[in-house]
């Protein structure tokens, strides 16, 4: 990996952990997962995993709202009221976030796999792409759920973000 | 538990963490929102631990509404 794209990685990550707190955050989560992270790198200047889910008819404010449904349905099937759970979350999103990085494991093992993805790419810099690479081999946990409520199809997203990355 | 719902069986993992991750979500926010309003009615910190069954200053440092204190 050269100087340059190593600043680059660095630059990214920065941008897409940054995001990936704020978007938590603004959702009534404590600290960003993987879904979050995913729904980071749609919002980076690299639009290689906008193009990749735009290829797939998703937006990236239906992520950020599949997010919250996910876990709606999670609670409805348990028979807990949604409407009195989202007022109950309001408080999360007014925080100042200081201080360093948080994120859950998903979300570091997320970039990780992302990250092993653009070094095996001929050792591109990492690209949002690579996020959505890493995503769509994720088996199990919200994201999973999340593009399971999309209608997302993991392999041909995994499809669409390899091509993005590669044009 | 409302009538014709059920508790995930831990059977189905899947469905079954998706509720327990989607429980934990809304414990995390409705102690946020409970702390908040808690010492806006003027609770100190001990009786918000004591209700929490923690002490004063474990209440304090994993709930305080400033807990993330900014790098030096």
């Amino acid at each position: 990996m050269t100087i340059k794209n190593a600043l680059a990685d660095i630059r990214t990550m920065k941008t897409l952990f940054t995001t990936a707190e704020n978007e938590a955050a603004a959702l009534g989560d404590e600290q960003p997962g993987a879904e979050h992270l995913f729904l980071a790198s749609l919002s980076l200047d690299d639009d290689s995993a906008r193009s990749a889910l735009a290829a797939l008819g998703v937006t990236a404010d239906q992520v950020r709202s599949g997010i919250v449904r996910v876990h709606a349905e999670a609670l409805e099937a348990l028979g807990l009221d949604v409407a009195t759970a989202s007022v109950l979350g309001r408080s999360g999103s007014s925080r100042p976030l200081t201080g360093p990085y948080r994120s859950t494991g998903s979300a570091q093992d997320l970039f990780q796999r992302a990250r092993r993805l653009s070094a095996a790419d001929t050792s591109a810099p990492l690209r949002a792409g690579h996020i959505a690479m890493a995503a769509a081999e994720a088996e199990h946990g919200t994201i999973v759920r999340l593009f399971e409520l999309l209608d997302i199809d993991r392999a041909r997203l995994a499809s669409t973000a390899r091509a993005a990355v590669a044009g | 538990m409302a009538e014709g719902t059920q508790t995930p069986s831990p059977d189905n993992p899947d469905e079954a963490f998706a509720s327990v991750v989607a429980l934990r979500r809304l414990a995390a926010a409705l102690e946020r929102s409970t702390v908040d309003s808690a010492l806006a009615q003027g609770w100190t910190w001990a009786h918000i631990g004591e209700a929490l069954g923690m002490t004063a200053q474990a209440a304090h440092k994993r709930l305080s509404p400033s807990r993330r204190a900014p790098l030096d």
